[in-house]
């Protein structure tokens, strides 16, 4: 029972919670003493979520190199691991791959949660459960949609870029170490706020939180998530100057732009936009919550100020946020067909370059999600122009990857199966958004069931998909282990079926014209079949994610041992033991060539050192 | 770059290239004749499902294309059991890279001018005088309706068929968003600005505004009826409003009928009221909701599911809760069974009256 | 390390656009800006300015002298830096003691106790990167080939001074 107190975890959840009571204890003692009634819930909370958050990540220990430096100590270097196995995942490490794991892990313990609460939401609207109130829904459909965005997919990407990115470059850990483990850590509070702000009162808002309701709606539970986002952003900007400074600086020699995998391009083109956009949403939110609790007035109208304003800088993170959700997403996909097909990926700079090409004009279209706010009328043509155009480099990249298909040689492992659906439901997700992007048309469509089938058909095949896909592709060189293909086929169909019939009717209900946020809806048409077959679809991918729980557990435990390279991968990562070790590459190796040069005969992609030792020389290709 | 074709890589090409007509021919033919959207009773809806045919056709081309070339890769290029070699070394090819930039490139930009055109024909102003102004007020939970023109306020938006009207769009305290699904765009209402809609409806029937911006837990339910009628009838719907309006009052007669009726999410407390024929009548009128307004009014018909009445006895006052008002009439001499209802909520709030 | 802090200030600089982006939009859209009862003291700000300049050229010039092996002469320009930092921080405390409008009497008033609100934060956190550098300094931890830390603290000290003069050129001048 000792041991548990040692974990970093354990002191810094006390640490917080003592700091919690203090600062709220500090706060209702500071107003009592300027003579205001000493308890209002937003300023009291406010103040002890500030001073918990801080508590906590001093007793995490994160603090104590720092403080060191900052008094001018030499500080004992903490990278060498102090605990061993599974209580790493507990402590502040900071070595890249463990961080990876605790984000991943994390990514994955959210994701049937909130894939739970919606279904909660679901079966209201199937009306097979007795009807929730009004508030409930509202508040578990827009915590469904901010724990997906902050607290599944951010994690999972993040997760995997830790991971994979030194190893796929040729480094031995992250540019800044230290700096990574604070990143992960800030991540927990804000997921525990948001989470239990449903025990607060919720949130009515959806998760577009758009003032005057937001600033107006009465339940600390606003205030809770308004924080908790802001302290993820905060994780997510750390985050990006890590990624992007390693990429910058840490490839191996001969490691050139032009020969790094497809997801290290998408991870820059990921980690660059959510550096500087991230700030918009964390102002935006910010904002509001400064009108909750000081009366200030940017968006209220009687105090001259202007509602749409915060729709646009809303927006203005918030869509370049969606391609950070696919981005990785499409990256994985590149890279993982060739070593499938086993043929060199199709046209290789242009899907490189489309992966920015892609952030560039994402950011530039913002607008489309407001047709129907009231913007000056004319500004959404360019909008509408420049929503269509971004959809042409990634068509380019679809259209690349069925072309690397053509005349290879296919193998249906699982990896390469959930490749498979993530392309179909992808490209469903990019015709669907056509309609959108066209001004006339979305101001039918807009706040309808089409949308959020479009924008689920992205999610699933720009990320969960191929994060699956990811899972069974890597599993093996993070564990040693191979997951099972017999479970993970049974997976990928669960998950399939479960993703069409998840979209496909709510297409449908779209262009019946059922609204969104609603909880109830006129009988009649064929509406409650149509929400009964996604709320299948829904439970289907439920079952798929316990199957993979399922698969994780016995794989890890009694899978076949899977060597270095068991898919005939060509990337560095490929190059070293299963699992890696702890510093990745005792020699740093040379790159000579682009990676998935499957079949360019005398291509190789790597190699240790110079000598013609065999044993040594190990290579990637040829 | 490409190695000279094998008559096996011709009989590839020509078995994808019918695969993908099959499958494109079908699917652009299915979205070329069925109503992909329903209940077209407008000029602008007219416009929007016309293009919605086209884009879907497009995106039904496209599609077949990928998942043409994806499904014969999938069963015609498998690697059959004991083959260790690679793939061919393809690494591009770049005519067809540019092909596939540019073709969407310029169906895209197509797209976007035929998408500007179609929002100016739908949003464009006509002539003056041609279009009848409806000011719109949009609250938590409800919609008001004024007619500048006739001086006329009501909780049902009723329009004259093939008119064009100039919706002006307030909201009291949210984003609210007005929408008619049969007669096509939709349109926020934000606090501070005024916005606006048009729409020139093309058929006689009884439709709903529902509310489409999130705005608090009654947005379920912040609907009005919108009602297409003949010109005729529009005429004398406008006059019935002004005679309503002029006789709207609270006389302080001796009352010989007390009744206590209480609105409360968004709900009467009670479904019937009698009373006898040609008493003084006092409702005490308490309204709990906070922020809403309600009334009680009375008709001599009226449907909850249409949401409209006809022939009004007494329309109240209307009070946003919490309050509570008191209003006195007198109940019809002829017995019967009447109807009542909160003209603000006129598909939820309804009840019988009864007078013996 | 440098690229780290650079990446940083990139990011910074879309908090601070932010910022500016609702006080200028607001400005477009908004008839009457300032809003009546609004009096500014523009020469409290320039002393201000004059202020945040100075401690910039103070710390260029202690850069200079730890390049030169001169610890002393650091020392001395972290010492001022701080200090004018915090004649900085005191005086703007001064003028938002003293406006005639509060954060929440209007959305001008929102806008410019937020923008110059965050603009003092990163002005504190600067204080307390000088302060934790002043500290490493006693301990002897820097060098003529040693100094990369108070490079990348003065990098971020100049950018927090630009940032300056373009609120200042807001707030003050444009209006």
């Amino acid at each position: 029972m000792k041991g548990i107190f040692s974990l970093s975890v354990v002191k810094g959840f006390l640490a917080g919670l003592a700091g919690t009571g203090i600062g709220m204890g500090v706060m209702m003692l500071i107003r009592a003493i300027m003579g205001m009634p000493a308890w209002k819930t937003g300023p009291v909370v406010v103040a002890g979520i500030l001073t918990g958050v801080i508590a906590y990540l001093a007793g995490l220990g994160v603090f104590h190199y720092w403080f060191r430096w900052a008094v001018g100590d030499e500080a004992k270097e903490v990278d060498a691991p102090p605990v061993k196995g599974w209580r790493r995942y507990f402590n502040v490490d900071t070595n890249h791959k463990v961080i990876g794991i605790q984000y991943l892990v994390t990514a994955l313990v959210f994701l049937p949660f909130a894939v739970a609460l919606q279904l909660l939401g679901r079966l209201d609207l199937s009306k097979l459960i007795p009807a929730i109130s009004a508030s409930a829904y509202e508040s578990v459909i827009s915590t469904h949609g901010l724990i997906m965005f902050f607290f599944v997919v951010i994690p999972a990407f993040t997760g995997l870029m830790n991971y994979l990115i030194p190893l796929l470059i040729g480094a031995r850990d992250m540019a800044f170490p230290r700096l990574n483990a604070i990143s992960f850590w800030l991540l927990l509070p804000a997921a525990l706020l948001v989470t239990f702000s449903l025990a607060a009162g919720g949130f009515d808002t959806g998760w577009t939180v758009y003032p005057p309701l937001s600033a107006a709606f009465e339940n600390v539970g606003m205030d809770m998530v308004l924080l908790g986002i802001y302290i993820g952003g905060l994780a997510t900007i750390l985050g990006s100057i890590n990624i992007l400074a390693t990429i910058i600086k840490m490839r191996a020699p001969g490691m050139t732009y032009f020969r790094l995998p497809i997801f290290v391009w998408s991870a820059l083109a990921t980690t660059a936009m959510t550096l500087v956009f991230t700030q918009f949403i964390a102002m935006s939110f910010l904002m509001v919550l400064f009108e909750r609790l000081f009366g200030m007035g940017f968006f209220n109208p009687q105090m001259g100020g202007q509602v749409l304003l915060y729709q646009y800088m809303f927006w203005f993170y918030s869509h370049p946020a969606v391609y950070v959700f696919v981005l990785l997403g499409l990256g994985i996909i590149s890279d993982i067909i060739p070593v499938f097909t086993s043929k060199p990926l199709f046209g290789y700079k242009t899907v490189a370059l489309a992966s920015p090409g892609i952030a560039a004009g994402g950011m530039i279209v913002f607008g489309h999600h407001m047709f129907a706010a009231g913007m000056p009328a004319v500004l959404r043509i360019p909008f509408m122009a420049t929503t269509l155009l971004v959809a042409v480099p990634t068509g380019v990249k679809v259209f690349a990857w069925v072309a690397t298909m053509w005349m290879g040689k296919i193998r249906l492992s699982t990896p390469f199966l959930f490749v498979v659906s993530a392309i179909v439901i992808f490209l469903l997700g990019g015709l669907t958004g056509i309609p959108l992007g066209i001004v006339p048309i979305d101001l039918y469509l807009h706040d309808t069931y089409w949308v959020v089938g479009h924008f689920h058909a992205m999610i699933f095949g720009g990320f969960l998909l191929p994060t699956m896909a990811a899972i069974y592709y890597w599993f093996p060189k993070v564990t040693g282990k191979m997951l099972s293909e017999k479970w993970g086929k049974i997976q990928w169909a669960l998950l399939t079926l479960g993703t069409f019939l998840l979209i496909i009717p709510m297409l449908g209900l779209g262009v019946d014209g059922m609204r969104r946020r609603v909880i109830s809806y006129s009988p009649g048409l064929n509406m409650q079949l149509l929400h009964t077959l996604t709320a299948v679809g829904g439970f289907l991918v439920f079952t798929g994610l316990v199957v993979l729980a399922y698969n994780l557990v016995i794989s890890f435990k009694r899978g076949e041992i899977a060597g270095d390279n068991p898919w005939g991968g060509r990337t560095l990562e490929w190059m070293v033991s299963s699992p890696p070790p702890e510093n990745n590459f005792s020699v740093i190796p040379e790159v000579l060539d682009r990676p998935h040069m499957h079949g360019v005969s005398g291509s190789i992609h790597a190699r240790f050192g110079n000598n013609d030792n065999n044993h040594d020389q190990r290579e990637q290709g040829g | 770059m490409k190695s000279r074709r094998s008559p096996q890589d011709w009989h590839h090409i020509l078995g994808l290239c019918l695969t993908i007509a099959i499958l494109s021919g079908s699917l652009v033919f299915l979205f070329l004749h069925y109503d992909v959207i329903p209940y077209s009773y407008s000029v602008e809806r007219g416009y929007i499902d016309n293009f919605l045919k086209i884009l879907l056709s497009i995106a039904a081309v496209v599609f077949s294309i990928v998942i043409g070339v994806l499904g014969y890769s999938l069963i015609f290029f498998r690697r059959k059991p004991g083959d260790k070699s690679e793939g061919s070394p393809v690494r591009g090819f770049a005519p067809l890279e540019r092909a596939w930039t540019i073709i969407p490139l310029i169906i895209v930009i197509g797209l976007a001018i035929y998408g500007a055109v179609i929002l100016d024909k739908i949003t464009a102003p006509g002539p003056p005088q041609t279009e009848m102004e409806v000011d719109v007020l949009a609250f938590r939970y409800g919609w008001q309706f004024t007619y500048p023109q006739y001086n006329v306020t009501s909780y049902e938006l009723n329009v004259p068929v093939n008119q064009r009207i100039l919706i002006k769009l307030q909201s009291k305290d949210v984003v609210h968003s007005f929408w008619v699904k049969e007669w096509g765009p939709k349109q926020d209402a934000v606090p501070g600005i005024t916005t606006q809609v048009r729409y020139t409806p093309t058929k006689i029937g009884q439709y709903t505004v529902q509310c489409s911006q999130l705005c608090g837990s009654g947005h379920t339910y912040m609907t009005a009826p919108a009602i297409v009628i003949s010109t005729g009838d529009f005429q004398n719907w406008v006059k019935q409003q002004q005679i309503a309006k002029s006789t709207t009052t609270t006389t302080t007669a001796p009352s010989t009928a007390t009744i206590n009726l209480v609105a409360h999410n968004i709900m009467f407390d009670q479904n019937t009221i009698t009373v006898s024929a040609g008493t003084d009548v006092t409702i005490n009128f308490n309204n709990i909701d906070a922020q809403v307004p309600h009334n009680f009014a009375l008709y001599s018909s009226g449907s909850a599911t249409t949401g409209t009445a006809t022939g009004s006895i007494f329309v109240g006052q209307i009070i946003t809760g919490p309050s509570a008002v008191v209003y006195h009439f007198k109940a019809p001499a002829t017995p019967g069974t009447y109807f009542f209802r909160c003209d603000v909520h006129p598909t939820m709030m309804t009840g019988t009256f009864v007078v013996k | 390390m440098k690229l780290g802090m650079i990446l940083f200030l990139i990011s910074e600089a879309f908090l601070f656009g932010a910022l500016f982006t609702v006080y200028y939009y607001l400005r477009a859209e908004t008839a009457v800006w300032p809003p009546v009862g609004v009096h500014l003291d523009l020469p409290l700000a320039i002393v201000n300015t004059a202020i945040l300049l100075t401690s910039s050229v103070v710390i260029w010039w202690a850069g200079t002298a730890i390049r030169n092996g001169n610890e002393k002469g650091l020392s001395v320009g972290l010492s001022l830096t701080i200090i004018l930092g915090a004649a900085f921080l005191a005086i703007t405390g001064y003028e938002w003691a003293h406006e005639t409008f509060g954060a929440s009497t209007s959305a001008y008033g929102s806008i410019f106790f937020t923008m110059t609100g965050f603009h003092a934060l990163h002005v504190f956190g600067g204080i307390l990167l000088m302060l934790s550098l002043l500290a490493r300094n006693t301990k002897h931890k820097f060098s003529s080939s040693h100094y990369l830390a108070v490079e990348v603290g003065s990098l971020y000290w100049h950018y927090v001074d630009f940032v300056w003069i373009i609120v200042f050129a807001t707030l003050f001048i444009i209006k």
